[in-house]
């Protein structure tokens, strides 16, 4: 393991957030088994169970999302201690075959785990938790995605050490049809991380509200916190889709070496 | 109401892919349609390793007719963006069969890429070269 503060919280992060998503599991399989059965009485215990659950969950997510974002900075932050490395290709071949696979995980988690929050943020807002059996299922369909996400983070900052690494040169060459993604975004035209970003949050806004429609469609209950949650992760989505637009401009300019781009 | 608003951001997004997509496959096309001189050559890069710096580059005429050469830039291999330009303030003129000292003074990437360098004639016509840093 190469030790940075990066990789230590990297690692800590995801220690911590197996810990939590083992007990939030006994909890959701719990539930999820009692819900069906249960008298007025077990429903109420069932109900302060579930928020104590969301709770963890909302952290374990929430963690999980920020070290999603870590993720990035933490392997640009490791290029300079990887003899060989140019770009974070390099570092990904120091971590193989576990940072090729977290790489691919790491790019869509957040679509997945948004659709959780958003869904618990409307059930919070009406009285008797409609989706607490839902919620809690959903939870557990999550959990291998959630466990290999971190298991993956775990294995990778754990075994990445600094061997000597071939880069990106030895796959993108000028015959290549596309350029190196990681040296094109990260390194010489970084305005295009605000593209990426700005259009990956609207996809994932929109992906949300669509989860929501879903259920409040089928919960009465839901239909007016719903609406209005769609209104706010639609016109949300518009935004960063209007941001992302904008960006686009000044990333194309870069790209074609315009005066001011390039030094 | 809401499907027009993400039929919106789906334009948007799919305008972004095809201008970006467009503008790459442009800048690939011009760099591929560039004249390159069959009688002037690169024959010396000047680094500055510990500013990790292209310095300067000599460039040697084997043909029997001078060149002015007015600007010079350098494209990152592995990207295939131009990371550094320059347009000289006083050309420099190349006299048949000599070699000339060009400064240029281009940051490189310290943690290593390959890169073109393109020195641009008053004709329109470019001296090719390629170097690996480190």
């Amino acid at each position: 393991m190469i030790w940075t503060a990066l990789t230590t919280v990297m690692l800590v992060l995801g220690v911590f957030g197996l810990a939590l998503t083992f007990y939030a599991a006994t909890k959701a399989l719990g539930i999820t088994k009692k819900i069906a059965k249960a008298g007025m009485e077990e429903k109420y215990s069932l109900e302060k169970d579930y928020y104590l659950l969301s709770t963890v969950v909302w952290v374990i997510l929430l963690s999980r999302i920020v070290a999603s974002g870590m993720f990035w900075v933490t392997n640009e932050s490791l290029i300079p201690l990887i003899p060989g490395a140019m770009c974070q290709f390099g570092v990904s071949q120091a971590g193989s075959p576990y940072s090729w696979i977290d790489t691919g995980l790491k790019l869509f988690v957040l679509f997945a785990y948004g659709i959780w929050l958003s869904l618990d943020l409307i059930n919070r807002r009406v009285k008797g938790a409609p989706l607490l059996s839902t919620l809690s299922k959903i939870f557990l369909v999550l959990l291998p995605l959630l466990l290999l996400d971190t298991i993956l983070d775990v294995a990778f900052y754990y075994t990445v050490t600094p061997v000597v690494v071939p880069c990106c040169r030895t796959v993108f060459t000028a015959e290549s049809p596309v350029p190196c993604p990681y040296c094109f975004v990260f390194h010489d035209a970084p305005m295009f991380l605000v593209v990426i970003v700005s259009y990956g949050l609207s996809i994932a806004l929109v992906l949300w509200s669509l989860a929501v429609r879903h259920y409040s469609l089928k919960n009465k209950e839901l239909e007016g916190v719903g609406m209005d949650a769609i209104r706010k992760l639609v016109l949300l989505a518009l935004g960063f889709a209007i941001l992302g637009t904008i960006a686009v401009i000044p990333a194309i300019l870069q790209v074609l070496g315009a005066p001011g781009f390039v030094h | 109401m809401l499907p027009r608003r993400t039929f919106i951001i789906l334009v948007l997004l799919a305008v972004a892919v095809v201008a970006s997509v467009l503008a790459y496959s442009f800048l690939r096309s011009q760099e591929s349609a560039i004249a390159i001189e069959p009688s002037m050559n690169i024959t010396h890069y000047e680094l500055n390793r510990k500013t990790s710096e292209l310095v300067s580059v000599n460039i040697t005429n084997f043909s029997n007719s001078s060149a002015t050469l007015v600007s010079a830039k350098m494209v990152k291999i592995q990207s295939g963006i131009a990371v550094s330009s320059s347009t000289f303030q006083s050309p420099f003129s190349l006299a048949a069969n000599s070699t000339i000292r060009v400064p240029l003074n281009f940051k490189l990437d310290p943690e290593g890429a390959d890169y073109f360098i393109y020195i641009y004639t008053s004709k329109g016509t470019a001296i090719k070269g390629s170097i690996s840093y480190p």
